[in-house]
């Protein structure tokens, strides 16, 4: 990648997606802290999804048909190793999961912070104030 | 159908509301318990009051086009009802023996404390991913 043409908008886009995608996962997570034998997911890291190649995703081609619940280009959730398990086989850890909540709230928080300024410098060049 | 690889962040909101509402149907559940540990029978050998238990599974809501958490089944606890001799109670048997309610309220505390801490759990994914959507609409300004 030419680093004098970084496509700020489309890696805040791509960003963006990965952490609105992550925020369900988490959700999903948390909601069934109390589901008997459920093991917590979490996305792969971001560096991870942005080198990979946009994979193949299955076509609807009737209105019958069902997406599938994961998309090929981001990265499927996978299973994440338990810290702890319940006797009822839960493996999700509340503190684990709400510290990523966290995190990826201020993920978020910087890429639209980013991204508002980036736009303010196009502003900026047209000569408008701030 | 909402589109299930879409990421959306008022579906996230969903997912912690059946979050939210698998835990207050738990809540629940304690509550009938609690308020029924001293439920006997009134005939004679009677039966007393069964603790009443909840699981939970996760299920792909098409509606929504998450998976959510819901309410599996209500059962019941099938541990043995405690005696207590009581000849003078109306549900006491021949020998004299009161079958009182399986129900142990310290049990019933601490899962009420797991309730409420979950439930408290899924509140707070809710409000951030409130501060992420609004976030979002403040790009446009």
């Amino acid at each position: 990648m030419n680093p004098a043409r970084i496509d700020v908008f489309d890696l805040a886009k791509r960003r963006l997606d990965w952490v609105e995608r992550r925020q369900t996962v988490l959700a999903r997570n948390i909601a069934n802290v109390s589901t008997p034998a459920f093991q917590p997911r979490d996305l792969p890291p971001f560096t991870q999804a942005l080198g990979r190649a946009i994979g193949a995703a299955p076509a609807q081609t009737r209105p019958g048909h069902l997406n599938g619940t994961l998309d090929a280009a981001a990265g499927a959730a996978s299973l994440i190793r338990p810290v702890a398990r319940a006797p009822d086989g839960n493996a999700v850890s509340l503190d684990e999961q709400l510290s990523k909540v966290a995190e990826t709230q201020t993920t978020q928080a910087m890429v639209t912070t980013i991204y508002r300024k980036y736009l303010g410098l196009f502003g900026l060049a047209l000569g408008r104030t701030p | 159908m909402t589109d299930v690889t879409k990421p959306d962040l008022t579906k996230t909101l969903r997912v912690s509301t059946s979050g939210m509402d698998a835990q207050s149907a738990r809540l629940r559940v304690i509550a009938e318990n609690l308020a029924n540990q001293d439920s006997t029978g009134s005939a004679p050998g009677a039966a007393a009051f069964r603790r009443k238990t909840i699981t939970f599974e996760s299920k792909l809501d098409a509606a929504v086009g998450a998976e959510t958490v819901r309410v599996k089944r209500i059962g019941q606890d099938q541990s043995e009802a405690p005696l207590r001799f009581d000849p003078s109670h109306p549900a006491a048997n021949a020998d004299g023996y009161v079958k009182l309610p399986n129900v142990n309220s310290f049990v019933e505390m601490m899962d009420m404390r797991e309730a409420e801490r979950s439930y408290n759990a899924n509140l707070a994914v809710m409000q951030a991913t409130r501060a992420m959507l609004n976030r979002t609409i403040e790009m446009l300004k």
